[in-house]
């Protein structure tokens, strides 16, 4: 059983480096469909546009993981604030484990919950591959499709109101991992 | 001196690198270039630029330079020249001055001139670049002040020892 680590929100330039640094040390791992410029671009988006960006820690204080997400949508000019956007949801290989993945979910959900916004509603873009839906559509709903060089992406929409009752409703699953 | 390889970035794992490079040391530029600066520039910048990477013998990535074409001054313009701190030395800057000049030539024939920055406030570089190079004009580039410098090709190469 891996140590237990934690998330942990950048908030000095020093971690937003280390942030920017994990992933672009495993760019390939990421398997964006785009242009380097354009992933970079994503990428960074959290630290350009006043958004959060998230590292996980492992049991050995070593990053092992990243969330970030920006507020608003870009057909409103990024005024819908109640509306976020995850930019990268990344576990290194190694350390994924459902988990740790529902200890993101529910570090991601606390946050948003206390923040001045009222956060409403959770987009994000994920491949379009049928292991990818089978895991997201668990908690979020499909609203849009798009098309790349790459391969395939899907849009998706969770409700806050909707994710924090799924989550606890999965309180005691994830205890079973504990 | 190291021993090093120098070839040309090629694919995203290169620019990933180079990336990761440019932020490890862009904030050596001066006190005020933040992270936000060198990530604004990669973005801007990056799909419009040629590099040329340094490795050392294990692969690790120790300096790079970056230049574009100008359509408008018809000549290449070098935007970036980064090396780590063990590299940095009068004989390391000749040896990647003639690099640059060879793959400009390569990749633009057609180009008479070469320019380049030099930060306004940097004593040292501005001294270098005028053993070889002759000032054009002050430009303001990421908020800051730099001295643009002009060299003409078949001087460049005469000077640097390269075949013309």
């Amino acid at each position: 059983m891996p140590k237990s680590g934690h998330f942990s929100v950048c908030r000095t330039m020093l971690q937003e480096h280390r942030y920017i640094d994990f992933l672009l040390a495993r760019y390939d791992e990421l398997n964006l469909p785009y242009s380097f410029a354009v992933s970079l671009s994503y990428l960074a988006s959290p630290l350009l546009m006043g958004g959060t960006a998230i590292l996980c820690y492992d049991g050995n204080d070593e990053v092992c993981g990243a969330l970030s997400y920006i507020h608003g949508t870009g057909e409103h000019n990024y005024e819908d604030r109640d509306i976020i956007q995850i930019q990268v949801a990344y576990l290194a290989d190694s350390s994924r484990s459902t988990r740790r993945f529902y200890e993101g979910l529910r570090f991601l959900t606390n946050r948003l919950a206390g923040q001045e916004e009222n956060i409403q509603e959770i987009r994000f873009w994920a491949s379009g591959n049928a292991r990818t839906r089978r895991l997201f559509c668990k908690f979020a709903e499909p609203v849009a499709a798009a098309q790349q060089p790459e391969g395939p992406l899907d849009g998706y929409r969770v409700y806050m109101k909707q994710l924090q009752d799924y989550l606890n409703k999965r309180a005691h699953v994830v205890c079973q991992f504990e | 001196m190291i021993s090093y390889e120098v070839r040309r970035c090629s694919g995203d794992r290169d620019y990933a690198e180079l990336s990761r490079f440019y932020l490890k040391n862009c904030r050596d530029f001066d006190d005020d270039y933040i992270l936000q600066d060198g990530l604004l520039y990669l973005i801007s910048t990056i799909s419009d630029s040629q590099f040329l990477l340094y490795l050392d013998s294990e692969g690790r990535l120790i300096g790079l330079l970056q230049y574009h074409w100008d359509p408008e001054f018809e000549s290449a313009f070098i935007d970036s020249a980064i090396l780590a701190k063990e590299l940095r030395s009068s004989r390391f800057f000749y040896t990647g001055l003639r690099d640059m000049v060879t793959s400009v030539r390569e990749d633009y024939p057609e180009g008479q001139s070469l320019y380049f920055y030099a930060l306004a406030t940097n004593r040292y570089t501005n001294r270098l670049y005028q053993k070889f190079a002759e000032f054009a004009e002050v430009r303001e580039r990421n908020g800051r002040k730099e001295n643009l410098y002009t060299a003409d090709m078949a001087r460049l190469s005469k000077y640097l020892k390269l075949q013309w």
